[in-house]
């Protein structure tokens, strides 16, 4: 078994990050949700927050029962945590199947004088042994808590239930691989898969679960961990087994480098005739991945905007810091700044890939010869600023369109969509003027722009210690937040937003200039 | 069309170019020979304007660059190494170039894509170097440029693409273009070049045409012979000479070679091969003439 070992050795330390990234999160939960809520009646209000369509859509049906906080740590993590398994799933089993082979590795190992039976065998223990990793470590980690109701069989199935759901999608991967003729394909369809499937049963698990029972995720919802521990739906995921033998056969019946299916094998050319066309194509996953990813970070914020009063009420430092003050807007408020300058980040991001085009050479390769309104250095500077404005923006946006969606049903909430709105365009002006901190020092140099970082970084630990703890106010002035109005709770200051976005358009300016000049890399 | 006067980089204490002055002139080819880390890419670098010289000028058609931004609009690169879009195919990338170049010739494009046996459909993150280079310069020369400047182009080339780019070269400035052609590989150079200029240590220290320079070459022949010539050793023209299994090695200075040949005939050979000139040889011959 040589080839499964060499497998094994190169995904040692990949799969060993994200299994410990995965468990991880699904471990340190517990003890959050412990005691958060004590009596019957706060269990019972809670219920009732998760009990609305929104929610449903977002994490499955409410299970039957009490609703503990064990019940509660399988409800509100089983979905989102399967959508992790099945991606570690869908990328690693990509990585040695459909990818290896395009790269010619697979041919290079058969020529080599191993089996395609070998193969295929060496493709599905690899799965197994890190599946089965993912069970014993969850089952083992959560197995060490002494919190009630954490039962060894709630353990116990919600370990099983992630580990079959990643094994599910890892060999469902390995399945489409043999179907399509790309790693770049194989990984969209199997992507795609695990999103539709999640999308799907988020309808019928408000229209109606009994449509839901195609979708695996619905089968961990309905063992209704560490509640009902109904064992059976574990059995769907038999599937499996049709699955392996569809691996098996689909491979040893096909040629290496052929597919089943071949879509546009003469891929049609795309046009791309503009610098601001080739750069938005180079970044467009990056781009959509950050407004998908927050704007699921906005539903999970606003999901816990009906609970607000009864979190804070939790918190005496929190609570002494707020005073009198309308604790649920003052939280917002709180939540749209970390937010902005988490919106911030693509956008940084976007310088950086702008340095990178330069220190790759490619930068000088196409400025020289093409005509200068077409490329040139002032082109792709202010191309990529106003990506990363765009993204910025955009992504804050998406966060706070997922905060309003997730939180229309609480109905105590004073906050109405033009608080959204005007809060929106305030704080947008702190992620301008971070992107023109960000430009200016792209601007000056690629070493440079690493202080970028550090200054996103400061101001995210200079609000957030300045809420918990009253920091000293010099230590915020540096912040763009400092000058601009706590929205929603304060009312908007519109000479602040103007000067703050101006300065950072600015200082944007300032670095086009120096960009135009210096010495590449 | 381009001259650089008195040119120099630093980096900090490293002097990568130091008064460097030479002229190239409408439809030539020059070639810029020098050893790794003589400074051939940081001079390349500035004409092309991704380096700010410390000092001096650069003067296309007259007019210093730093005055006429226009002139990169003339002029093609291509690196040592050359990095692309990884999910773009090759095609993509090139006719991406003929756009923002304004240019169109899709016949030019078929043949050089099929000359170079380049296949466009992949995505140039499965590309090798040499596929690489190829993109980049069917992308120079295609371009309606006038001057072409490539930079050790080709390292990443076999063989058999070193002289399909070779015959590229020649065709180009067949069409009146101007080539700058930087290489550490004298020989590759000769056979393209009007005229050389030698760096080393960021200086010049030769340049003219290979005909001006052939007195600091020197041609390298292995003799075969049962007859004894270590008497040759002694003619002030011949360097170096050495007995191997494979016959006597000796160094001729190149404009001495008739007389040279005269003392040949004196002796019964069986075999005479020659060897062009190195670069490593020029040197030696320069630090001789120097102490
Ligand atoms: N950006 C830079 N910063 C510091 N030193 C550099 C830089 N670029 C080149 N050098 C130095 O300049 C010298 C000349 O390099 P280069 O022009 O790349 O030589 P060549 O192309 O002839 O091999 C080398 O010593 C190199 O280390
Ligand atoms: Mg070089």
């Amino acid at each position: 078994m040589t080839y499964f070992k060499l497998l094994m050795k190169n995904l040692r330390l990949k799969s060993a990050l994200w299994i410990f990234a995965l468990c991880g999160l699904s471990i340190s939960i517990p003890p959050v949700f412990n005691g958060l809520y004590s009596t019957a009646a706060e269990q019972e209000g809670m219920k009732m927050t998760v009990d609305n369509p929104a929610m449903v859509a977002l994490i499955g049906p409410v299970p039957g029962g009490e609703y503990t906080s064990a019940v509660m740590f399988g409800h509100q993590m089983l979905m989102f945590m399967a959508l992790f398994h099945g991606l570690f799933g869908i990328l690693i089993a990509n990585g040695i199947a459909r990818k290896a082979e395009e790269s010619g590795l697979t041919e290079y190992v058969l020529s080599a004088g191993i089996g395609k039976k070998k193969i295929v065998t060496a493709q599905l223990m690899s799965g197994f042994i890190i599946n089965a990793l993912v069970f014993i470590i969850l089952f083992g980690g959560l197995s060490i808590y002494d919190i009630e109701g954490l039962s060894v069989a709630g353990n116990l199935y919600y370990a099983l239930g992630l580990a079959l759901f990643g094994l599910l999608f890892f060999i469902m991967t390995l399945v489409l691989g043999n179907l399509f003729d790309s790693g770049d394909m194989t990984f969209g369809i199997a992507l795609s898969l695990l999103i539709v499937f999640y999308l799907y049963r988020a309808v019928t698990d408000v229209a109606n679960t009994a449509y839901s029972v195609i979708s695996p995720y619905h089968w961990l919802s309905r063992i209704e961990v560490y509640g009902d521990n109904a064992g059976i739906w574990l059995l769907p995921f038999t599937a499996i087994l049709i699955l392996i033998i569809f691996s098996y056969v689909l491979f040893l019946k096909r040629d290496i480098g052929d597919s089943y299916i071949k879509i546009g094998k003469k891929k049609n050319l795309r046009k791309i005739y503009s610098y601001p066309k080739l750069a938005f194509i180079n970044m467009r996953v990056m781009i959509i991945s950050w407004l998908i990813g927050l704007f699921a970070a906005g539903l999970s914020y606003g999901s816990i905007f009906g609970d607000l009063e009864s979190l804070i009420g939790e918190n005496d430092m929190l609570r002494e810091s707020l005073g009198s003050n309308d604790a649920a807007a003052f939280f917002i408020g709180m939540l749209l700044v970390i937010s902005a300058l988490i919106a911030a980040v693509p956008a940084l991001m976007i310088n950086g890939r702008m340095l990178n085009e330069e220190k790759n050479g490619r930068l000088e390769v196409i400025i020289a010869g093409t005509l200068n309104k077409k490329v040139s250095r002032t082109k792709v500077f202010i191309t990529h600023y106003l990506y990363g404005i765009a993204a910025g923006i955009s992504a804050f946006l998406f966060t706070i369109l997922g905060m309003y969606l997730a939180s229309m049903n609480v109905d105590d909430l004073s906050i109405t969509i033009k608080d959204y709105v005007l809060s929106a365009v305030n704080y947008s002006a702190g992620i301008i003027f971070i992107t023109g901190v960000s430009a200016l020092f792209a601007g000056i140099s690629k070493k440079l722009h690493l202080t970028a970082w550090l200054y996103a970084a400061y101001i995210f630990f200079a609000n957030y210690f300045g809420v918990l703890i009253n920091i000293d106010e010099v230590y915020l002035m540096l912040s763009p937040f400092y000058y601009l109005s706590d929205m929603p709770y304060e009312s908007m200051d519109i000479k602040a937003v103007i000067i703050i976005a101006g300065l950072g358009i600015m200082l944007a300016v300032i670095g086009a200039a120096v960009f135009k000049r210096r010495n590449l890399l | 069309m381009l001259s650089l006067n008195n040119v120099s980089k630093h980096f900090g204490k490293v002097r990568a170019a130091e008064n460097l002055s030479f002229t190239l002139e409408k439809g030539e080819v020059f070639g810029f020979i020098g050893p790794n880390g003589a400074g051939k890419s940081t001079t390349i670098r500035m004409i092309i304007g991704a380096l700010k010289p410390t000092q001096g000028e650069i003067l296309y058609d007259g007019k210093n660059i730093k005055k006429n931004k226009k002139y990169i609009e003339n002029i093609a690169y291509v690196p040592g190494d050359v990095n692309l879009w990884g999910n773009l195919t090759g095609e993509e990338v090139i006719n991406f170039m003929m756009k923002t170049r304004g240019y169109k010739n899709d016949d030019e494009k078929i043949r050089l894509i099929d000359k170079f046996k380049l296949d466009g459909s992949k995505k140039c993150k499965t590309y090798s170097k040499g596929n690489r280079q190829k993109v980049a310069l069917i992308c120079a020369f295609l371009s309606n440029a006038e001057l072409l400047i490539f930079d050790e182009p080709t390292t990443g080339l076999d063989p058999l693409m070193e002289r399909v780019f070779h015959e590229e070269v020649i065709r180009a400035k067949s069409a009146g273009k101007t080539i700058l052609l930087s290489s550490h590989i004298l020989s590759e150079v000769e056979k393209l070049a009007d005229r050389i200029a030698i760096i080393r240590n960021g200086e010049i220290i030769e340049s003219g045409s290979m005909k001006e320079l052939r007195h600091i070459t020197r041609m390298e022949y292995i003799i075969e012979t049962d007859d004894d010539i270590t008497a040759l050793k002694h003619r002030s023209f011949v360097h170096e000479f050495s007995e191997s299994p494979d016959g006597y090695h000796l160094f001729i200075d190149n404009d001495k070679i008739p007389e040279f040949l005269k003392y040949l005939k004196l002796y019964n050979l069986k075999n005479l091969t020659t060897a062009p000139p190195r670069l490593e040889d020029i040197f030696m011959r320069y630090y001789e003439g120097t102490k």
